[in-house]
């Protein structure tokens, strides 16, 4: 009787984890390629509100940097991102604060898929799953061209942290919008493209 | 030797310092900070045509703005960013106010140092009082159509976002053609005034934002 109880939980366990872990047509994230894109940023954090242009490049050593300045042209942050880490370039003091710098890392390195993950856990329907380094996952749901359409950043608690939203742009090769929302604490960013024609 | 070395060493310091490619040094540097100071005495109000132009060597991009330039005696800048993002920073006398696309916010100038450092750039271009900023250090060079303020940053905060600043003004007229913003690392930010009309009446509206 042990045993047949033993081979019924097995077989529930098994059903459960096929239906959980179902593969979908897409077998990877198709991300947008960031070779070289420019957003005007404008971040919102505790009550304070800062503006800029945040540029995303495609380095030839599959390297990806990111650079956010404001309008006159002074320097907030230059930020390197390869597969296995990422690493301020330069960072203005007043932002120089280690928990700051993760965050702001983590949240860039989510939409880039790279810097910040332990590796790739599990597909489940159209969602793919990844481990943070640190504490926590992070969920992609991708459209049927398996590009990110949602981004979000879950505790080990299953607590939503961070969701972050995509929209297209029209030329379908880059992001129009991206907006980043922290549920811990009021910290919002912003970013619309600016396209080539506007400069 | 050991002398020779650092006499070398000192005269190779002392000759970078005096350089600016295709410029000589103003020899009467007196002369010519009066002559600077009267010109700009006769300038009511400013306004101007800007496109600036941000290098960013390193990751070898570019990002090129423009907009309009509005100063008014004797401490009243407006400077509006129109392309490829909208964008107005307004000074009057102390108080700086900043529009983005979203938001509006105010802030006393001395709360925010590059912006202050900026603005007051701005305004010492305008009223001919670059010598007199005690955060730079200034260096007057001429060519045959131009001359060039090369300022030099002193305290330890502007040196973290500047490696110099320079200004690059009419011989004839003594107006500014040129900023030049150069950071840390040799990436920098050039404005470049065009369209420049000088003393026309400037709407007391154009230093506010609602």
């Amino acid at each position: 009787m042990r045993v047949f109880f033993l081979l019924i939980s097995f077989f529930i366990l098994f059903k459960c984890a096929a239906a959980q872990f179902k593969s979908t047509n897409c077998d990877s994230i198709q991300n947008y390629a960031y070779k070289s894109v420019k957003y005007r940023t404008a971040v919102d954090v505790m009550g304070k509100h800062l503006s800029g242009i945040m540029i995303f490049k495609q380095m030839t050593d599959s390297q990806t940097r990111i650079v956010f300045l404001n309008e006159i042209g002074t320097t907030f942050f230059d930020l390197s991102f390869t597969n296995e880490g990422y690493k301020y370039n330069s960072i203005l003091k007043s932002l120089d604060k280690r928990s700051v710098k993760a965050l702001l890392a983590k949240d860039l390195g989510m939409l880039l898929i790279k810097g910040i993950y332990s590796g790739a856990l599990e597909i489940n329907e159209s969602k793919f799953l990844y481990k943070l380094k640190k504490r926590g996952f992070v969920t992609y749901q991708v459209d049927e061209e398996c590009k990110p359409i949602k981004i979000e950043n879950i505790s080990p608690k299953k607590k939503k942290i961070v969701a972050i939203n995509l929209q297209e742009a029209n030329n379908q090769f880059d992001i129009g919008k991206i907006s980043i929302e922290h549920f811990t604490f009021s910290f919002q960013i912003t970013m619309t493209l600016i396209s080539d024609a506007e400069e | 030797m050991k002398y020779i070395f650092i006499l070398l060493f000192f005269a190779s310091s002392v000759t970078t310092k005096a350089q600016l490619l295709g410029y000589q040094i103003v020899k009467d540097a007196e002369s010519f900070k009066v002559n600077f100071s009267n010109a700009s005495k006769k300038w009511q109000s400013v306004e101007s045509d800007f496109i600036q132009v941000k290098q960013m060597n390193l990751i070898k991009e570019k990002l090129s703005s423009k907009g309009k330039f509005y100063y008014k005696q004797s401490n009243k800048v407006r400077i509006e960013y129109q392309s490829p993002y909208k964008y107005i920073m307004v000074i009057n006398n102390n108080q700086m106010s900043v529009k983005d696309e979203n938001k509006t916010s105010n802030y006393n100038t001395k709360s925010n140092k590059v912006m202050q450092s900026v603005n007051n750039i701005m305004l010492d271009c305008m009223k001919g009082t670059v010598f007199s900023n005690k955060e730079f250090k200034t260096q007057a060079f001429e060519n045959a159509k131009e001359y060039a303020l090369v300022m030099m940053p002193q305290s330890a905060s502007m040196k973290r976002f500047f490696a110099r600043i320079e200004v690059y003004l009419s011989k004839q007229s003594y107006e500014v053609l040129r900023i030049n913003m150069v950071e840390q690392g040799g990436d920098y930010s050039l404005m470049t005034f065009n369209n420049r009309i000088m003393n026309k009446t400037l709407n007391e509206s154009i230093f506010s934002i609602n």
